[in-house]
């Protein structure tokens, strides 16, 4: 379909696309577009130049996938904007990282060619191979291995999807694993005990926009990742009016934007958010209403074996229970779905047996978490705790604490973010407008259907089950990259002989580096698929070199849907890989996998390369019109997110309420109430790790990374000297150390430090500060490169290459994981990481 | 009809500090996209012509509260008084620009700015940016042009930075509409000094509202 | 050529040198980062020059005007002197600047705003009646009406030259210590005893003892204390106002307090104003070295640098930003270089003024 430039500024002008830019700024801002969607095959040549061409594509820098659009002129980038369907413009956005592409595309640690080792692993000596060679080195070792020696590590970019998809249900690998037990595990696990499932946190829309108060606990959505949509959410809240008060361990954007900060030692924010819950729970400050219909506050409980009065199924919702309250219309005792008015507070007498309700359970589980206490372990002071908890009861149900988006840095974070959707539950917020709504996700049929490619499906039993049989409860079954090093490691349930890692630096990336390497170093073939070369791809056997995400078009739709209203984003290509670089994207990659290892469906797997033809039929197939879709590269499925508070019809809790004490938690774990244990099925106190092992000495701090506004999990774009110079500029191109450490230890601004944990060492440059609290020190995530900081030597075809990882920034910062131990994991939850829950000892080089 | 003078408006409650501008300002205007590399200056981000930054009580704002540093095209600009070939010069726009051929190199339009907003770079660099001759020259005291080498014909440009921010922080329009959309709400930076910036800064609404 | 001459030479050779070493190193960046302390040695180098040169031939053509016949005597000699001082002045000048290319819009596009598009003009100004005039003292000697019409002019021109260039400093509202300063009136103080300084030398370097020496031995006293009594107000004006009084602490109690105290106020002023009438060279000498040293820390560098300390924006940059190299970085510069070796073109000129004035063929 071919639309003037008329229609399209008027498109343009009605849906609000230019409403923030004053009337002349439209020819700019707004093109024609001159490049038709959809580019079916890869091209390698080096694109035309017909003058500036607007494409749309999506971010990959982070997991969000922010829709964009990149304007391109004779082989050079000219601009990089947000792509917006223009009606539901305030949840498009892109943040600062997708700016850098330009830089990106002749990054000195690019992967110009596939490359096979030389030399011993790990010891950063590569060649150039041809594809080919490549490909059939890969397929022969896939035949030569069974499906179930193989561990594949999928993390982002733009086909993770199909990678996975190929991986599990083609070639039958039965193990393929994300990361998120190093990123937001604690989260999924806090809402199976609030929500019934594990929810990870896209399933949550923290609705900031209509929010008036919002307290921010281990998340911050100016500079976090996977934010940018929920940032412009942000601002638009703040403009509206919303407050923010924030806890963290450092001054950052949100602190300089929040009403009120408060500066803590790590890992206490549980502490907090407990006396805020016993302040609401301690002054009736709780939505009465809300809590009687949609959770199970009323509940009896027999407090001498923690049993429900009874549990019976209910009449009324299908495969959910009902329970035993108080009514307080008659004093008597019946069913929920039977009482007029059941009581939230108070005990009966049942037999002779004491029975109290959850909520009064609640309310005295937390009676010793007084802001008193919370002032001894947090140092904000106990009025302050009150106050913030009045603030919120006082603008509830549009006030909550964010319900997080990293959950894996301490011990206490399982607790940290149940005790969080606790209070959002009291307040009434969960569900609500201004509240924490839930997400709509679409399901993207995937390109495999679509073709009618099939497979087997994993060929044998994945390794998770043999770790919930041995003590680790809760896995995540699509994400256990930290069990599947231990199985390695320790040949559990079997022997492994085989990574495939995709877009995955999983040395940089998994707590305990070295026991990392010790296993990647065990196996027969280590694959890596990635851009750049990285802690991890200095292992490899074998690489695969990616396009940068702007580089290829996909063939797959995708959802950015962390917004909750099902956005819909085309990836088309923008440029091609500089002139001279040899890299294939991952579907022509599984293309020509496929081909190899299936060749009867060779047909099929040719059509992969049929992206449009897959997008048309991904978007029937969700219902909504390809024309368009493909004319704007974007879409919005839905116009709200769900405001119920039981997403619109019952939860996954066995009595289909939001359970403020899970029903099935108390069943299996009332042994561990009164313990300072993640399974206690009541809100309790867990110190981090750190604190538990006394008092911090001089000489000691807890070791921090943190999401700085322009560096991501493990890419490319902390090798850019934009980053690197932004990092300059903010003053955090090292480690953040506290003035009042640093001058006990002798250390002067610039010295270079040594930082010693458990499980390894880093050299590092420090950076002395007041902005931060003084137990920790603390830098941008993977900004060192530790034992892999070493020289790497490539021999392409067209000569030999020396470099560095961090080649032409510094690489000064930190990497907790080096100096953590992948045994500390949490094993109640999901094995787990606890990645900023170490004690380090510093000391001047 | 009298001149128009453009104006831009930076909402500092929108802002969230992401660098998009800072980044499309440096790719526009500060870096070289060529022959297949890409040439960035050392600190580019302080080469930059608008860079994010907090103020606080030295400029009468509280705690520490985020401002732009950039220039601020004075209306009656120290920089323009002081260059002694009008190199720097107020086109009719009301940008305040730098003729390079006509400049000595003198840096008094350096000392001469009370908002920090001029670099230099004296380290060479090959090639142009995209925005050509109005782009960073070594050698030349360099500032936020507005963007203007992005005008075509009489009408309004978008500049880069405008352009890069998703979130409606950067608003560049002509005086009348910029003072509109405002509302009242805005400043000027050390306004005292009667330089009569023609940037305007909507600063963060805190504490119990 | 006697010993005196020979190490004398030698000692302008090696300065001379130094000269065309800093200002290369300069022009192939050494300079290192300008936006913070946009204005360096060199430019303190041009100021420093254009007032001796100015302060030579101020006293002496209110001499001459007067109708003093000793110096009268010997005004080709200090005219020639006065002309040797500006010629590094002006090389400084288009060294300093990035583009001297550009310096015809000094001429072809000028901003009457501007204090510096004035220095252009009265450099010229100045300059050409100081070669006028100098031809003609040579040529014709000094008595005549004409020489005394051009001197006359020619010492307007110096004066305002002098006060424009500390106007040069005093518009800029952006640097507190410097605004609305005194900086005009000090600087033609300084002029005067910057200038008695080199007439001192060059009458000493011609092998002149007349009483002429003494006078100027005089004349150097009054206009330290002149000197002295700007600075000392100056600072008072600047701990009273704002901003600018950083500045005034920074001098007489920072890091530059020892160049003020040691550099300018013993060596500069204190001890020639005591030894003044015995030895005079030495007097010269040390108050040239310590006026030099005012010129280029208390005066041309604290105010910048305090500015770092004051103004929101430079303290950001300066925070955030590339390294600042501070006094130290400030001072062992090759801007430093060519300033001190600007002496040796200067030196050179009036030692071996006979010989470039027979090639020049310009003995009367
Ligand atoms: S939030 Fe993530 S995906 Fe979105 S623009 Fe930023 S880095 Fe890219
Ligand atoms: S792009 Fe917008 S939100 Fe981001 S830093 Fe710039 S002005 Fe602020
Ligand atoms: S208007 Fe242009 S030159 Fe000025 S700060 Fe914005 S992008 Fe940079």
């Amino acid at each position: 379909m071919k639309i003037s430039r008329r229609d399209f500024l008027k498109a343009a002008i009605a849906s609000g696309l230019v409403a923030t830019v004053p009337g002349g700024a439209l020819h700019t801002l707004i093109e024609k577009p001159a490049h038709k969607p959809g580019q079916a095959t890869y091209r390698l040549q080096q694109g035309e130049r017909a003058g500036a061409r607007l494409y749309r594509s999506a971010c990959f820098i982070c997991g969000q996938k922010c829709p964009i659009k990149v304007k391109v002129d004779g082989g050079r980038i000219l601009t990089v904007i947000y792509n917006t369907d223009g009606a539901n413009d305030s949840q498009y956005a892109c943040c600062g990282r997708p700016h850098t592409i330009f830089e990106a595309r002749t990054l000195k640690e690019r992967i110009r060619a596939p490359l096979a080792r030389e030399g011993e692993r790990g010891s950063g000596s590569f060649r150039e191979i041809s594809w080919s060679e490549a490909l059939d080195t890969l397929a022969s070792w896939l035949r030569e291995v069974e499906p179930g020696e193989v561990i594949v590590f999928s993390h982002q970019g733009c086909e993770s999807g199909i990678v996975k998809e190929f991986f599990k249900n083609i070639v039958g690998v039965p193990n393929v694993t994300k990361h998120c037990d190093t990123c937001h595990t604690a989260i999924d696990y806090a809402s199976w005990w609030v929500f019934g499932k594990l929810i990870g946190p896209s399933g949550f829309r923290p609705d900031y926009e209509n929010a008036r108060l919002v307290v921010f606990m281990g998340r911050n959505p100016v500079e976090g990742i996977v934010a940018a949509p929920w940032t412009k959410m942000f601002a638009e809240g703040r403009k509206r009016g919303m407050r923010i008060i924030a806890f963290d361990v450092r001054r950052s954007r949100l602190t300089a934007l929040a009403d009120k900060y408060y500066l803590i030692p790590p890992g206490t924010d549980l502490a907090a958010a407990l006396a805020i819950l016993h302040v609401i729970l301690r002054d009736g400050l709780y939505d009465e209403d809300y809590l009687r219909r949609y959770t199970n506050a009323p509940m009896l409980v027999y407090t001498d074996t923690l049993e429900p009065v009874g549990l019976a199924d209910n009449p009324k919702v299908e495969g959910k229970k009902t329970y035993k309250v108080l009514d307080e219309a008659d004093g008597a005792v019946k069913w929920k779905t039977e009482a007029t008015r059941p009581a939230l507070l108070g005990e009966v007498n049942i037999g002779g047996r004491t029975a109290k309700t959850a909520l009064q359970l609640l309310k005295e589980a937390v009676s010793s978490y007084t802001p008193g206490w919370a002032e001894e372990v947090t140092g904000v002071p106990a009025e302050e705790l009150e106050w913030v908890a009045r603030s919120l009861a006082y603008e509830a149900p549009r006030a909550f604490i964010d319900p997080g988006y990293k959950g894996t840095r301490y011990k206490s974070e399982g607790m940290l973010f149940r005790v969080i959707h606790l209070v959002n539950v009291m307040l009434g917020a969960v569900g609500a407008r201004g509240g924490v709504a839930w997400n709509k996700k679409p399901k993207i049929k995937s390109p495999f259907k679509i073709l009618g490619i099939e497979g087997l499906g994993p060929q044998g039993e994945p390794l998770y089950k043999y770790w919930e049989e041995h003590g680790v409860a809760f896995v995540n079954h699509k994400c256990y990259s930290m069990l599947a090093i231990r199985s390695i490691l320790e040949e559990k349930p079997r022997r492994y002989r085989m990574a495939i890692i995709f877009n995955q630096n999983l040395v940089a990336h998994v707590q305990g580096s070295s026991d990392v390497i010790r296993a990647l170093k065990k196996l027969d073939y280590v694959v890596v698929m990635d851009t750049v070369f990285n802690e991890t791809a200095v292992y490899a056997d074998l690489i695969l070199p990616l396009p940068m995400f702007f580089e290829t078009s996909s063939p797959t739709l995708f959802t950015p849907s962390k917004t909750g209203t099902g956005q819909l984003v085309v990836v088309e290509k923008a440029i091609d890989p500089p002139p001279g670089y040899d890299v294939r994207p991952a579907w022509w990659i599984i293309k020509e996998l496929g081909k190899r290892l299936d060749p009867g469906n060779s047909a099929l797997y040719e059509m992969l390369g049929e992206h449009e033809y897959i997008w048309r039929k991904q978007a029937e197939d969700l219902g909504i019109d390809p024309e368009g879709l493909l004319e704007r590269g974007v879409a919005t499925l839905y116009k709200s997110p769900i405001y119920h508070p039981l997403k619109g019809k019952s939860l996954y809790t066995v009595t289909g309420e939001i359970e403020v004490l899970n029903v099935e938690g108390l069943s299996r774990y009332r042994g561990e109430a009164g313990k300072p244990s993640s399974f206690n099925p009541f809100p309790a106190w867990i110190p981090p790790a750190w604190m538990s092992q006394g008092p911090l000495g001089d000489d000691e701090a807890v070791a921090v990374d943190i999401c700085h506004r322009m560096t991501a999990t493990n890419m490319w774009i902390r090798y850019t000297r934009l980053t690197h110079s932004t990092l300059k500029w903010d003053r955090m191109d090292g480690v953040l150390i506290h003035r009042g450490k640093a001058e006990k230890l002798g250390i002067r601004d610039g010295d270079t430090i040594v930082l010693e944990g458990p499980g390894g060492s880093l050299e590092a440059k420090a950076r002395v500060t007041e902005d931060i609290h003084p137990t920790v020190v603390l830098a941008p995530h993977a900004t060192n490169p530790g034992p892999a900081g070493g020289w790497i030597k490539v021999r392409y075809r067209s000569g030999e290459e020396r470099l560095r990882l961090f080649h032409r920034t510094s690489g000064a910062g930190l990497n907790t994981n080096m100096l953590h131990r992948l045994g500390d994991m949490v094993m109640e939850e999901g094995g787990r990481a606890i990645q900023n829950d170490v004690r380090v000892r510093i000391r001047r080089r | 009809m009298g001149r128009r003078r453009v104006m831009m408006l930076i909402d500092m409650n929108s802002c969230v500090g992401c660098m998009a501008c800072v980044v499309a300002c440096i790719r526009e205007n500060i870096a070289r996209q060529q022959g297949g590399g890409v040439e960035i200056p050392e600190d580019a981000v302080y080469h930059a012509r608008t860079k994010p930054e907090y103020a606080g009580m030295e400029l009468g704002l509280t705690g520490d509260t985020p401002i732009f540093i950039q220039c601020q095209h004075c209306d009656n600009p120290p920089c323009e008084m002081v260059c002694p070939t009008g190199a720097t010069y107020v086109d009719e726009d009301g940008v305040v620009a730098l003729d390079h051929d006509k400049c000595v190199g003198c840096r008094a339009c350096i000392a001469a700015c009370p908002y920090g907003a001029r670099t230099i770079y004296r380290r060479p660099l090959t090639g142009e940016p995209l925005s050509g001759e109005e782009g960073f020259q070594p050698g030349y005291p360099d500032k936020c042009t507005f963007c203007r080498h992005r005008k075509r014909g009489d009408g309004l440009w978008t500049p880069a930075c405008v352009e890069a921010c998703a979130f409606g922080a950067r608003l560049f329009g002509y005086e009348e509409e910029v003072l509109e959309a405002s509302e009242g709400r805005a400043v000027r930076l050390l306004e005292a000094l009667g330089t009569e910036p023609k940037i305007l800064y909507v600063l963060p609404v805190k504490g119990r509202r | 050529m006697g010993l005196g001459r020979l190490a004398t030479t030698i000692t302008g050779i090696i300065l001379a040198f130094l000269f065309i070493v800093g200002i290369t190193l300069y022009r192939a960046g050494e300079g290192g980062e300008q936006a913070l302390i946009p204005w360096g040695m060199m430019v303190v180098g041009y100021v420093f020059f254009a007032l001796a040169s100015g302060g030579v031939f101020d006293s002496m053509a209110i001499r001459l005007l007067r109708g003093d016949e000793e110096t009268e005597a010997h005004t080709g000699l200090l005219a020639w002197s006065s002309l040797a001082l500006l010629v590094p002045g002006i090389i400084l000048v288009l060294s300093d600047v990035l583009h001297p290319t550009a310096a015809p819009y000094f001429y072809l596009s000028l901003n009457p705003e501007s204090r510096i598009a004035w220095n252009a003009i009265l450099y010229l100004l100045y300059g050409g009646g100081l070669l006028a005039f100098t031809l003609l003292v040579h040529l014709r000697g000094a008595s005549g009406p004409l020489a005394r019409r051009i001197a006359a002019l020619t010492l307007a021109f110096s004066l305002l030259l002098e006060a424009n260039l500390g106007m040069a400093y005093a518009v800029n509202v952006a640097v507190p210590a410097w605004y609305a300063s005194m900086a005009p009136i000090l600087f033609v103080a300084l002029g005067f005893a910057i200038g008695s300084g080199f007439t001192i030398l060059t009458l000493r370097l011609a092998g002149v003892t007349t009483p002429l020496l003494r006078d100027y031995a005089e004349e150097l006293r009054y206009t330290l204390l002149a000197v002295a009594f700007i600075a000392g107000w100056s600072l008072v004006g600047m701990a009273a106002w704002g901003d600018a009084k950083a500045t005034a602490v920074e001098v007489v109690a920072g890091r530059v307090a020892p160049v003020f105290w040691l550099g300018f106020a013993v060596t500069g002023v204190l001890v020639p104003l005591v030894i003044a009438s015995s030895r005079p060279i030495a007097a010269g000498l040390l108050a040239i070295i310590g006026l030099a040293l005012y010129l280029a820390v208390p005066f041309n560098y604290a105010p910048q640098a305090t500015r770092l300390e004051v103004n929101p924006f430079y303290m950001l940059l300066a925070h955030a930003g590339p390294a600042e190299a501070g006094l130290w970085g400030y001072v062992v510069s090759p801007e430093t270089l060519a300033f001190i070796g600007g002496l040796g073109v200067w030196l050179l000129l009036v030692v071996h003024r006979s010989r470039v004035l027979d090639v020049l063929g310009l003995r009367g």
